[in-house]
This record gives C-alpha cells, sequence and structure tokens, in this order.
C-alpha cells in the first residue's frame, strides 16, 4: 500500500528471501499466484519490473565500471531521460559524489552498498524491496539508508524491509510482519504492536533460534 | 532491445578494455597451444602442413573457451540485478554475443598467422572464402557459447560445466569448419559449399533460438 513499510522478521530459511525475490520478479511461484499493484504478476511483465526497486544480498553494480557508469547504465537500461543527471544526482544523494569517477572494485562494502542504494532508488520505484539492506553499512550509512526509505514511503512509494537490525526496521515499519517456514504467524502495523507482543511473537517463531 | 543490447555491449566492452580479463589470458593459450603442437608432432611442417585445418579450429575453439566461458562471470558478480531491468532479456543476449564474437574475432585474428607460421602452413589462396569460413566459424562459437554461458552462469560447477555442454554442441561446427578449411587447401573442393551452408544453418540455430528463449533460460 502507498506511504506503507513492512518489516519483515524470520529465523533462517524463514523464507523472507524467497518473499522479497518472488516479489522482485526474480522468480516463478511455485505454487498459487502472484498479484502486484492490484493485478496478477508475471516474471516477464516490463512495466510491472520498471515499478520496482530491488537491492538484494549484493549491491548489484559492476566491480569494473565506476560508480557513475555504473548508476548510468541501469539510468540508461530504464530509460531514464535524464539518465546523466539522475545518475549524479543519486551519487550525491548517498555521499558517493567525490567517489564518482572511482573504479567500484576499489570502494568499501559500505560504500558499494550505498550505491546499490542509490541503484535501487534512482529510478524512483513505487515498492522497494529490500533484503538486509543494513548490512555492510556504518551507523551513518545505516542513518542514511532509514532516512532514504522514510523519504520514499513518506513520499507515497510502499517498502517490504526484511533486516537484521530490529531497533531500526521497528522505527522505520508502518507494518510488522513475522515468517515461520514460509508461513506468516504475525501481521500487525506498527502501532498496534507492542514490545512485549512482538518479542513474544518472534520468539517462538524463531523457535529459541537466533533472529536474522 | 537494441538500444539496451547496445548499453550493455558498452558496459562489457569497457570491463574488458580496462580489465583485458578474458581476451590476454585467451590468445596465450592459444599461442602456447600452437607452440605445443610443434613440439608434440614428430617430423617437423612437412608432418604438420596436412593437418593445419585441424590444429587450428582446435586452436581457436580451446582457447576461445577461456573467454567465452568467463564472459557471463562478471553478471555472477553483479547478482540477478540486471535481470530485473525492465528491458527485453534477450538484449542481455545479444550484448554477449556481440562481445564474444569480437573476442572470439581478435583471438582468430592473433591465432591464425600464428599457427600458420608456426606450422609451416600458407593461407590458402581464396582469401575471401577463407575469411568467411572464419567468420563463419567464430559466429557460431561466440553463439553457442553465449547460450551455454547463460544457461550454466547461476551453477556452481560453472567452470566445469560449460566445456562438458559446449564441447558435444559445437562439435558439428568444428566438424564443419575443419572440412570446409580443408577444401581450401584441395581437399574435396566440391564439398566446400555445403560445410558453409552446414556452418550458417548452425550459427541460424545458435542465435535465433536463445534471442527467443532467453527470458526463459535466465529464470531461476
Amino acid at each position: 500500500m502507498p506511504g506503507h513499510c513492512l518489516a519483515l522478521f524470520g529465523a533462517n530459511g524463514a523464507g523472507k528471501t524467497s518473499l522479497l525475490s518472488l516479489v522482485a520478479l526474480q522468480r516463478v511461484p511455485s505454487a498459487g499466484s502472484l498479484r502486484l499493484f492490484g493485478g496478477e504478476a508475471a516474471v516477464d511483465d516490463l512495466a510491472l519490473r520498471r515499478r520496482l526497486g530491488y537491492l538484494g544480498h549484493e549491491p548489484g553494480v559492476f566491480l569494473g565500471l565506476t560508480g557513475y557508469e555504473n548508476l548510468l547504465l541501469y539510468a540508461r537500461l530504464y530509460g531514464l531521460t535524464d539518465a546523466k543527471e539522475r545518475a549524479l544526482g543519486e551519487l550525491r544523494r548517498v555521499g558517493l559524489a567525490p567517489f564518482r569517477h572511482t573504479l567500484v572494485r576499489s570502494y568499501s562494502a559500505g560504500m558499494r552498498q550505498r550505491l546499490g542504494l542509490a541503484r535501487t532508488l534512482m529510478h524512483r520505484p513505487e515498492l522497494l524491496l529490500l533484503d538486509e539492506p543494513h548490512q555492510s553499512l556504518d551507523r551513518r550509512g545505516q542513518d542514511l539508508l532509514d532516512r532514504l526509505v522514510a523519504e520514499h514511503c513518506g513520499a507515497g512509494g510502499a517498502a517490504l524491509l526484511a533486516t537484521h537490525e530490529t531497533e531500526r526496521a521497528l522505527g522505520l515499519a508502518t507494518d510488522v510482519m513475522v515468517l515461520s517456514r514460509g508461513r506468516i504467524v504475525y501481521l500487525a502495523t506498527a502501532a498496534e504492536t507492542t514490545r512485549a507482543t512482538f518479542e513474544k511473537v518472534l520468539s517462538e517463531a524463531l523457535g529459541g533460534g537466533e533472529l536474522c | 532491445m537494441l538500444k539496451a543490447a547496445v548499453w550493455l555491449f558498452w558496459k562489457d566492452l569497457s570491463l574488458e578494455l580496462r580489465g583485458r580479463e578474458l581476451l590476454l589470458p585467451a590468445a596465450v593459450f592459444g599461442l602456447i597451444i600452437a607452440m605445443l603442437y610443434g613440439f608434440a608432432f614428430d617430423g617437423g611442417q612437412q608432418v604438420l602442413r596436412p593437418m593445419f585445418p585441424g590444429l587450428l579450429w582446435l586452436g581457436i575453439f580451446f582457447s576461445s573457451f577461456l573467454a567465452v566461458g568467463r564472459a557471463f562471470g562478471v553478471e555472477a558478480e553483479a547478482g540477478q540485478q540486471l535481470l530485473m531491468a525492465p528491458i527485453d532479456r534477450g538484449a542481455i543476449f545479444l550484448a554477449k554475443l556481440a562481445l564474444n564474437i569480437l573476442l572470439t574475432l581478435v583471438l582468430t585474428a592473433v591465432l591464425t598467422p600464428a599457427f600458420a607460421l608456426l606450422l609451416g602452413a600458407p593461407l590458402p589462396h581464396a582469401t575471401l572464402l577463407f575469411l568467411w569460413t572464419l567468420m563463419l566459424g567464430v559466429v557460431g562459437f561466440a553463439a553457442a557459447g553465449s547460450a551455454m554461458g547463460a544457461l550454466t552462469a547461476q551453477t556452481r560447477l560453472r567452470e566445469l560445466l560449460l566445456p562438458a555442454v559446449l564441447l558435444p554442441f559445437t562439435s558439428p561446427l568444428l566438424l564443419a569448419a575443419v572440412s570446409a578449411t580443408s577444401a581450401l587447401y584441395g581437399k574435396s573442393p566440391a564439398q566446400l559449399g555445403s560445410w558453409l551452408w552446414l556452418m550458417a544453418v548452425f550459427d541460424g540455430i545458435f542465435i535465433l533460438v536463445p534471442l527467443l528463449l532467453f527470458e526463459y533460460l535466465t529464470e531461476v
């Protein structure tokens, strides 16, 4: 739903990444169907792909290109008319403008993640899909990520976020979902989710295991 | 689709020109093969000259394996993000095909005179037909390599799997290329046309079929 940010929690193998990659149209559902934006979703629907922005475990950038070249390539593949300006603007937004002509191979893991975030946001997707996006980022990077996601949702976009960072996700999310073995075991708005309820549900879902 | 293919080709070419990770090792490997042939076959150039077509094409194929086989490595490095772009996935195949044709052409341009020199075989008099034979062989190998490279790109044993899949598939092309080149040296020249046709058909199949099916080839 526009303006909503859904935080996704669950143990290892609960199905968070599978869910995100299904919504990202990277997989065909083995059973059932996938509905997005009120309609049936097909993996080869180019118009639908344009409405999604996905940041997975990898930042999805080419190490042998510079940061600017990476964004320029994606801007052109997304058919953005102001590709050069948009690429430069996004680099500024994530604080990488001074390193725009440096090969990504020389970037730190955190810088690559910032670049991945810029790539994901550049075409102004309606639905952001973020799979553990806080990983590799330092505190400032994580703050930046949270701010950009909040701006995105504040501007009417939606986000689906799977993360290790429980505190950050709860601060950011409008809705909370807990998965266990591929099934939804908890779904509520953040406002109606008390800390005690959440921890109880999560603890049951994890079976005493570790959150991831 | 063509516009996207051009941008993706630009990306692949930029990566290769900067890294030279594909062409240089493949060219060195091809030259080493040529030298080893010279050492391995006793009897010198008299013995090697009649075998020139076969040895040349084996050299081109084996060294091209190194380049073509690793061409999808950059996509594996960048994860699945490229597949999410709102472009016809055939554009990814076209870009990779163009890169592989270019790499294999450059390798062929380096290896053909080197093999001729080291094996003591003069190049055929019918230069245009020889160039046409080389071109058909290069395009066919690059097309099959691009298709199989896409198929095996996401597999764990990609480096092992690709040659195991690509060699059997390209063996008709290898046979036709060697036979056509032999025909240019006067061995059964009447069959030259048939071999060239066979190569052209092989090229057509391995360009058109993957282009149409690439969406499915890249589905996880």
